[in-house]
């Protein structure tokens, strides 16, 4: 997986990418949460780890930003920090967070946390992929949609940005039109 | 009497002069020291009696009730049970021998200087710093390589100076938000590499101690000798 690690802290920095590593992951760092924004279009990752208190962006803010992303693919957020509170874990998740680790950090409860996040994240994907599954009529090629059947442009045309050119294939031609 | 580097160490300064009284108090406050006044030698009785002091730095010469007979008679009270460090500061040339034999534990020439006073605390009043050892076992147990250990420790020494810096600035500023905010910061590493005293001071200005010049103070105190013990820690493990 590709993780993001934002912790103004260096110490923990050193700590949490260490242990992402040592799990075979690939690890990009972020000194704080703005950095972390900023990464996070060209770092793709699968898992953010971040810590809560940084200055220009706070992990939970960055956790709320990424959310409002609507990323396709989902992107699962765990929140670090030494504020190890109830009410904190509680804003956490409420703001959008999977996950919740107090510090310390201990390097045998973030690898197992890993694979937790490894888990659902491989959940998601397998989800992802049997909406993918579309139930297309073997003669018309008509789609499925809920309850009513239409036309592959139509419901292509609905879900992405692609649009159509109608065109004929050589094969359709000669079918077609056998004296063209 | 072993105390944790995050502890207040209380000093009773007995000195009749009012200048002599500030300069005393602003040095000890330095080394994170909470300091009591006594103006003369029966004030110091009577204060002794009602609190317990690390360390008593005691002028010889005053009027009322003198450093000598104030000296035994805190000894006096004190019998059997208890031994209050009394140190001597006075002008007078010759005056150590009369010092230590009414019961004073050493004897320092005025004017002080900040050496002299660091000296008499190290050996009377000092501060053992509290490392939580499983928290390093825990890093090293991540690596076999030591050098792994080496780097979190640079970058805790770099986060230790930073902090205090910023610290130092926010006090200056009388800026408790940026004050809390650091101290936040440097607990978190200071709790993931068992730092337990350096942790401590930092919890206490991050829910904003009354009192955040003194706390600073203790801070410095603190991360100078967490710096050293852990160094060692360190070292050793290669």
């Amino acid at each position: 997986m590709n993780v993001l690690i934002a912790d103004d802290e260096a110490v923990s920095r050193l700590i949490v990418k260490k242990v992402v590593e040592d799990a075979g992951h690939r690890a990009v760092l972020a000194v704080n949460g703005a950095e972390a924004m900023l990464l996070f279009e060209r770092a793709q990752p699968d898992v953010v780890l971040a810590d809560w208190q940084m200055p220009e962006l706070s992990g939970v803010q960055l956790c709320q930003k990424i959310r409002a992303l609507r990323r396709q693919r989902y992107t699962y957020v765990a929140i670090i920090t030494s504020q190890d509170d109830k009410t904190s874990c509680i804003e956490a998740l409420d703001a959008g967070a999977d996950d919740f680790m107090s510090k310390p950090i201990t390097p045998g409860e973030l690898s197992a946390r890993l694979k937790v996040a490894k888990r659902i994240l491989e959940l998601q994907a397998e989800v992802t992929q049997m909406r993918g599954l579309l139930s297309i009529c073997s003669y018309c090629k008509k789609i499925r949609e809920g309850e009513a059947w239409v036309a592959v442009e139509q419901y292509v045309g609905k879900r992405s940005d692609a649009s159509f050119s109608h065109g004929i294939c050589p094969s359709c031609f000669q079918q077609h039109y056998p004296d063209g | 009497m072993a105390r944790n580097t995050a502890d207040v160490r209380r000093v009773l300064v007995v000195d009749d002069s009012a200048v002599n009284q500030k300069v005393a108090k602003a040095m000890l406050e330095r080394f994170g020291c909470k300091v009591d006044l006594a103006a003369n030698g029966r004030e110091a009785v009577t204060l002794c009696n009602a609190q317990s002091y690390d360390l008593v730095l005691m002028d010889c010469e005053m009027p009322e009730m003198d450093g000598y007979e104030a000296t035994r008679e805190i000894r006096r009270q004190e019998g059997q049970k208890k031994h209050t460090p009394i140190v001597a500061a006075t002008a007078m040339a010759n005056a150590r021998e009369r010092c230590l034999a009414v019961g004073m534990d050493e004897h320092l020439s005025k004017p002080l200087t900040v050496e002299h006073l660091d000296a008499v605390l190290s050996r009377f009043a000092a501060a053992e710093i509290r490392i939580d050892t499983s928290a390093i076992e825990a890093l090293r147990g991540l690596s076999e390589d030591a050098s792994f250990l080496r780097e979190i420790f640079a970058a805790f020494e770099c986060s230790l100076d930073d902090a205090l810096a910023q610290l130092r600035a926010a006090l200056k500023n009388d800026d408790a938000t940026a004050l809390s905010r650091h101290a936040h910061t440097l607990k978190g590493s200071s709790r993931q590499l068992g730092a337990t005293d350096v942790a401590t001071i930092c919890e206490r200005l991050e829910a904003g101690d009354p009192e955040p010049a003194r706390q600073v103070a203790l801070l410095e105190v603190s991360a100078a000798a967490t710096r050293k013990r852990l160094g060692e820690i360190v070292r050793g493990a290669e």
